[in-house]
């Protein structure tokens, strides 16, 4: 079972590796410019990284429907239920 | 039987006379991850919010991962309508030019499209579908991709809307039915004040659609890797044609060097097993992106707003001059086929635009079949290698990627321009068979 602070520590390790940020990441980072500079193409890859780092599929419907600016907005669409699929 | 030709083949990769139930993920096959992307050279206006625009089974169809990917079943079944296609031997073009090699073409014209590109847009469009996309955007110059997107979209019940360049829109009424006749709203790109609209211009305005609509996306995958996975099956069929025939010897692979499916899709498979057989990706003179470009980060396509990936490229400044194989139009190489480049795996080979329309004529006149003003630099690079004599008694095949029904306005250009006033190519020196044709002076 992941926890809350496990879920925000996971994310942010994941999302600062596939950054290859190199300063702190906190839920207040933005993930695009002037943060960890992903692209659109990079997040959707990051996506990939956290399905394998917390063993489970996302819903492709719900990420592509989101819109997420900071690393907080990719916790908190982890939380919905309908972020992952059975 | 060659180790080259089948029997490391699974039984899902070559079916009796069937088609390969799994593409092949080359980047996994040799341990090859690409380089990261960088952030887009060009910003878009608005929200700093980045909204996915992949879904990520595509992502990781991209990713070193598994070397063998299932196709899934709507798109086997649809691919199953027209596939396999043939492996024909153009044993009348031999004659024409006089040569003891085997010269066979994979024949990719036969589905709606007309083009091999119609492989990805079935399943692309079935991904998005399945990710609740509601509606496809995309741009299209000469219009192979976009009815290929038309059909595909058609397909899976999604709405479709494609900005064709004025000129091509212009120029070719018979692509722009067909889309419509699918479904599609085609739309004549905006020419921005003072010039001629291009594919940038028309791109430009697909993303501005497709980011105003919450369901639609706008389909960036011409030269993505995933889209040359899904064209693998291309060579997979060809692998296991070639060893039906009793062909032996590894043959030489050529395609065109566009967006790198039609080339990578035959001869990736070929790599499987640490097999090296040549690959000859064949460049325009007027775009030598993997002879003379230099290896950088650049936009994957002409909107600036993708992100960049490191690729061979003549750069940001250079003016890209006319060419009737609109297909062949971009400044950079696709990022996969530059990083087999830079691994010594593909060698890239130049010609002009005429002598290859050239070739493209003889084969018309042999094989009976008009390819596309793209596919012709394929035909052509097969004749120069079969007449070098180096290739007597072995194979070499090409990739007849499209047909050329719909864009004969480029032959008209190069009948226009003088360059097919003589009788074709091939049948001169046989009285018997030299056709007359009309000089247009227009």
């Amino acid at each position: 079972m992941t926890t809350e602070d496990d879920l925000d520590r996971k994310v942010s390790e994941v999302l600062a590796r596939e950054a290859r940020a190199t300063g702190p990441v906190t839920g207040r980072t933005t993930l695009g410019e002037g943060g960890l500079g992903l692209t659109s193409l990079g997040l959707v890859r990051a996506f990939v990284a956290l399905e394998d780092a917390l063993g489970r599929e996302l819903d492709d419907a719900v990420i592509l429907a989101a819109e997420l600016e900071t690393v907080s907005d990719v916790v908190d669409l982890l939380r919905r239920p309908s972020g992952t699929t059975t | 039987m060659s180790p080259d030709l089948s029997p490391d083949l699974s039984p899902d990769l070559s079916p009796p006379g069937g088609v390969p139930e799994a593409w092949y993920n080359v980047l996994a096959d040799l341990g090859v991850e690409l380089p990261p992307t960088r952030a887009a050279a060009r910003r878009p206006a608005g929200p700093v919010a980045i909204r996915p625009n992949l879904p990520k089974t595509l992502v990781r169809q991209s990713m070193p991962l598994r070397p063998f990917v299932p196709i899934p079943p709507p798109v086997l079944a649809a691919y199953r309508q027209w596939r396999p296609t043939p492996l024909r031997r153009a044993r009348a073009l031999e004659a024409a030019i006089g040569t003891r090699a085997r010269i066979y073409y994979k024949d990719e014209s036969g589905n709606v499209a007309g083009s091999h590109k119609y492989l990805t847009a079935l399943a692309q469009a079935h991904y998005y579908a399945e990710a609740g996309v509601r509606a496809l955007v995309t741009s299209t110059a000469a219009g192979q991709w976009g009815t290929a997107i038309a059909a595909a979209a058609h397909r899976y019940r999604l709405r479709c809307r494609i900005y064709m360049v004025p000129g091509s829109y212009d120029r070719k009424p018979g692509r722009r039915t067909v889309m419509e006749l699918l479904g599609a709203e085609v739309v004549r790109a905006a020419a921005p004040p003072g010039r001629a609209a291009s594919l940038r211009d028309a791109m430009t305005e697909a993303v501005a659609r497709a980011r105003g609509s919450a369901d639609a996306r706008w389909l960036l995958g011409g030269s993505e890797p995933y889209a040359i996975l899904h064209s693998t099956v291309i060579g997979l069929e060809a692998q296991a044609q070639l060893a039906a025939l009793g062909e032996v010897e590894p043959p030489t692979l050529i395609g065109y060097l566009g967006g790198g499916k039609n080339l990578g899709g035959l001869a990736l498979p070929f790599l499987r097993g640490g097999h090296r057989p040549p690959v000859r990706a064949v460049q325009s003179a007027a775009y030598p992106v993997l002879s003379h470009g230099r290896y950088d980060y650049d936009s994957t396509d002409d909107t600036g707003l993708s992100p960049m990936a490191a690729t061979y490229t003549l750069g940001e400044l250079f003016a890209p001059p006319p060419l009737r194989a609109e297909g062949m139009r971009y400044r950079a190489a696709p990022p996969l086929i530059s990083e087999l480049f830079r691994r010594g795996l593909v060698t890239p080979v130049t010609y002009g635009e005429d002598e290859v329309l050239r070739s493209a004529r003889r084969f018309l006149a042999t094989e009976g079949v008009l390819v596309s003003a793209e596919a012709a630099y394929a035909v052509h690079d097969a004749c120069e290698v079969a007449r070098g004599g180096e290739h007597d008694h072995r194979p070499i095949v090409f990739c007849l990627s499209d047909h050329g029904y719909y864009d004969t306005d480029a032959y008209r250009g190069f009948l226009a321009a003088g360059a097919g006033t003589t009788a074709p190519p091939g049948l001169t020196g046989d009285g018997s068979r030299t056709l007359e044709v009309e000089h247009d002076a227009g």
